[in-house]
């Protein structure tokens, strides 16, 4: 299930919301693992099997580590730790690295192994980077163990961030599980964060990806100059508005239902550097990484040599998770590539640079980015690059970026840029603290909120609008 | 766990607010007020699945599928943000039509998965016409020219052109008609080795779109004006005596496929155009419910869509028809129909040999859409068992 689909919003969540506030305290921790479990199965009604699993491994792992470190067992402490690593990342190579595995021997030693086409369980990388982080911070002593195997599968399974995030680490939320307060003011501030992330889902990522998705659907020797840039400058938008999107209705979602998770995007395309952008972007994706990844493996703690190579490995493994292709390989190193460049010298260069060529230079190296992450293999990704600077064959087939470029596409294009920056924000933020009387204050707060009932209304207008479904001819 | 507490009221209200506004699109469909309208999305809604006789793990989508057809204010919402594109943004709410300009829609062409739409390829010179699709075509078509002749039967291959190669100029980013449509490309290769029953309409449709409008704005298909100047051609092509030479005109209201795809209501998305009948008109259509229809249908026409009709000139030709929407649809059927004693109409390629016996055709005629070019390269259609090469 998505929350962007019809039975979500008008079925799944309401129905949610007042069976959760019906219920005495006790019973809201098992009413919000039922639907989480209901959320998962409708989309992957056998994958649910195979969290349920992954719930009850790291469950006893992280009794068994606890136990051992109580009894002073350090040698079943390592083990059972190394154990629940390997279990986890041992799932997410079965189950989405195998056919990337097995293709890549075929091709590297000339063999003929059948490809196991696996399916991908949804959001098989998000829960399993949070049940690694529970069994490392019960192993690091930063999170308590849970003893209450259904408020485990709570943090592993609950529905606000279970398939796109943000990745919630355990010492984050072992609090909030056992415990938490809920009031009227934070649900409405969760109402509020949800409609905006359904707006940027459904109004700017939904548009801005169907003209990328159509012009990607057009193979690449067709494409133009004014194509190749449409198609780039649309799955920038998507990207950012589709993952933020997300990330502002989980964190919605959790605040209705009395959680408080971080911050996951803080407007990463105004970054004037690639190490700003990544403090920006996916934030509980990177300080995932930093904290289980980056930190152990040394940090900056052995000199520039080796944090270079730590950053690469970092980035490296940043862009295996987004996807088994070396398409997402080559996306993490040159992003790792640049932050390293950026420690070497650059980032000095570019402090002293104008501002707008700062910006020009992330956008330039995160643009050139989304194409490896956006394109189906290395060489189409290439020729999207040459194309974009002019260096690819005119194909003089008809096509142009004029098929693509509708009145709604450049309002979208419009709107998004605006709402990619803090100024929204800063400007409502400025209006209030200058608003010379209450009265006025007030207005504004109900100017805001008819403006959020309008986002909502529109937004919901388009969810009804996907499922319309006319057919030409249904004979046909 | 703390019970939330009530900071304020307005709080308390503008959150049972949102959660009501949510839930009242289910509340609607539970009190019977669903909002699906198989007018305009052209088939019947999903039914309310059960647990038996189905897999568990197939239930959520079809319960989705369900739901999505049957939520309350569906129908209210489709409309204003159909409104809200056509008339704010200049644009469609179905990603399968453009809107083009001053009004004109445009089909894209059925999905394939991974290949551009059919239509758009047509509009962009990149349909895909290689030699070895040419040479099937042209195979497919000298056994079937070959096959009618041996039965005495006068065959003949009619090509429509989709609306976008004949109103290129209307569609986004548009274009005055080029001189080589796809269409024009497969006839004149058919034409040219050696199949002279290919009828091309598209050089006579871009002649007659100079005297009238000869295809419906906002619907895939030919106009009557357009099926007119189609009938006369082919007459002329096939020498047929019927001229269609007086005909009656009168204004009218057509709700187009694409307008309906919109969800435009007839009310609200009706365009003017003119109605064409021939004057007199004496060709009669056999109900289906009659007993010839219900013979027709139970011991021949089996599930295939079709139209008999009959005219009292005997001594006229006997026509058996194989074809898509373009001749089904309006009132193409109708006014062709003048032109032969008895003629049969199915909307289908394939043709079972057995229809042969029973219509003894004088002439058989086989009618493809511009858009549906690929399926002259598949040897099953029309459905003629051939002896193997």
């Amino acid at each position: 299930m998505v929350f962007s689909s019809t039975i979500f919003l008008f079925l799944f969540l309401p129905l949610t919301i007042v069976l959760y506030y019906a219920l005495p305290a006790k019973l809201k921790n098992f009413l919000l693992l039922a639907a989480s479990l209901v959320f998962y199965a409708w989309g992957e009604p056998l994958a649910v099997f195979l969290m349920l699993f992954s719930i009850a491994g790291n469950y006893l792992m992280g009794r068994l580590i606890a136990w051992s470190m109580a009894a002073g067992r350090a040698a079943i402490v390592r083990g059972t730790l190394v154990a629940a690593v390997a279990l986890n990342i041992g799932m997410l190579v079965v189950y989405k690295y195998s056919d990337f595995l097995v293709f890549n021997l075929n091709s590297l030693l000339d063999l003929n192994l059948p490809l196991p086409n696996i399916p991908l369980p949804i959001g098989i990388s998000f829960f399993t980077f949070q049940a690694l982080s529970y069994v490392i911070d019960v192993y690091r002593e930063e999170g308590t163990v849970q003893k209450n195997v259904f408020s485990l599968a709570l943090y592993i399974s609950l529905f606000p961030q279970l398939i796109a995030g943000p990745i919630v680490r355990y010492r984050d939320v072992d609090a909030q599980i056992r415990a938490r307060k809920t009031d009227y003011r934070q649900m409405l501030r969760g109402v509020a964060l949800f409609i905006v992330g359904l707006a940027k889902k459904v109004m700017v990522a939904n548009v801005a990806g169907e003209v990328a998705d159509q012009i990607f659907g057009v193979p690449v020797a067709n494409w133009t100059g004014g194509m190749a840039w449409l198609a780039v400058a649309s799955y920038t938008l998507q990207i950012y508005f589709d993952f933020s999107g997300y990330s502002d209705m989980a964190i919605g979602l959790g605040r209705i239902f009395g959680f408080e998770f971080l911050e996951n995007f803080r407007h990463p395309y105004v970054s004037q550097s690639i190490r700003e952008f990544w403090r920006r972007w996916h934030i509980s994706l990177s300080t995932w990484f930093r904290d289980y990844v980056y930190v152990p493996l040394g940090g900056s703690r052995n000199g520039s040599a080796r944090l270079y190579l730590n950053q690469l490995i970092v980035f490296l493994l940043c862009g295996l998770w987004h996807g088994a292709s070396w398409t997402f390989v080559v996306w993490g190193l040159w992003h790792g590539m640049f932050l390293v460049l950026e420690r070497m010298g650059i980032g000095a260069a570019l402090e002293r640079a104008w501002r707008p060529v700062r910006h020009l230079y992330v956008m330039a190296v995160v643009m050139a980015g989304w194409v490896f992450f956006r394109a189906a293999t290395l060489p189409e990704a290439w020729r999207i690059l040459r194309t974009l600077v002019g260096a690819g064959a005119e194909s003089g087939s008809g096509y142009s970026a004029h098929l693509y470029l509708t009145p709604l596409w450049l309002l979208t294009a419009a709107a998004g840029c605006v709402a990619c920056t803090p100024i929204p924000a800063a400007l409502a933020q400025r209006a209030l603290r200058a608003a010379p009387s209450a009265r006025i204050r007030f207005s504004l707060r109900l100017a805001a909120t008819a403006g959020l009932l309008a986002l909502l209304t529109y937004s919901a207008i388009s969810v009804a609008c996907s499922a319309y479904n006319p057919f030409i001819y249904f004979r046909f | 766990m703390n019970e939330p507490r009530s900071f304020s009221l307005r709080a308390r209200l503008l959150f049972w607010a949102f959660v009501a506004a949510l839930a009242t699109p289910t509340a609607l469909m539970l009190a019977g007020q669903g909002g699906f309208s198989p007018e305009t999305e052209n088939r019947p809604p999903a039914p309310l699945p059960t647990l038996n006789g189905q897999p568990l793990r197939e239930f959520p989508r079809a319960f989705e599928a369900f739901f999505n057809d049957a939520f309350g204010l569906r129908a209210a919402m489709i409309k204003i943000n159909a409104k809200i594109h056509s008339r704010l943004l200049r644009g469609t709410i179905t990603p399968d039509v453009v809107a083009g300009r001053e009004g004109w829609l445009f089909y894209k062409g059925e999905h394939i998965r991974g290949t551009p739409q059919s239509n758009l390829q047509i509009f962009l010179g990149t349909y895909p016409l290689d030699s070895d699709f040419l040479e099937k075509a042209r195979r497919v078509q000298s056994r079937l020219r070959h096959y009618f002749e041996a039965r005495g039967i006068r065959y003949y291959l009619v090509l429509v052109p989709s609306k976008i190669s004949v109103y290129p100029e209307y569609m986004r980013g548009g274009k005055p008609p080029a001189e080589m449509s796809a269409i024009d490309v497969v006839a004149r290769h058919l034409q040219d080795h050696g199949e002279p029953h290919v009828v091309n309409l598209r050089p006579g449709l871009l002649r007659c779109k100079e005297q009238a409008q000869i295809y419906h704005k906002t619907d895939t298909h030919w106009s009557d004006e357009g099926m007119l100047c189609g009938c006369r051609l082919l007459a002329e092509r096939i020498g047929l005596e019927t001229r269609w030479e007086t005909v009656a005109r009168q204004a009218g209201l057509h709700h187009g496929d694409l307008a309906k795809m919109e969800g435009k209501s007839a009310a609200d998305g009706s365009e003017p155009t003119t109605e064409v009948r021939r004057v007199p008109e004496t060709a009669r259509l056999i109900p289906e419910d009659s007993l010839g229809g219900r013979l027709a249908q139970s011991i021949w026409l089996k599930d295939a869509t079709w139209k008999i009709f009959e005219t009292p000139d005997s001594s006229a030709p006997r026509l058996l028809c194989l074809g898509d929407s373009f001749f089904m649809r309006g009132n193409f059927t109708r006014l062709f129909a003048e032109a032969f004693s008895y003629s049969v109409f199915l909307w289908n390629d394939h043709l079972a040999p057995e229809y042969l016996d029973w219509i003894q055709p004088d002439v058989v005629i086989w009618e493809v859409t511009e858009r549906r070019l690929r399926i002259l390269a598949d040897p099953l259609n029309p459905g003629i068992p051939f002896d193997p090469e």
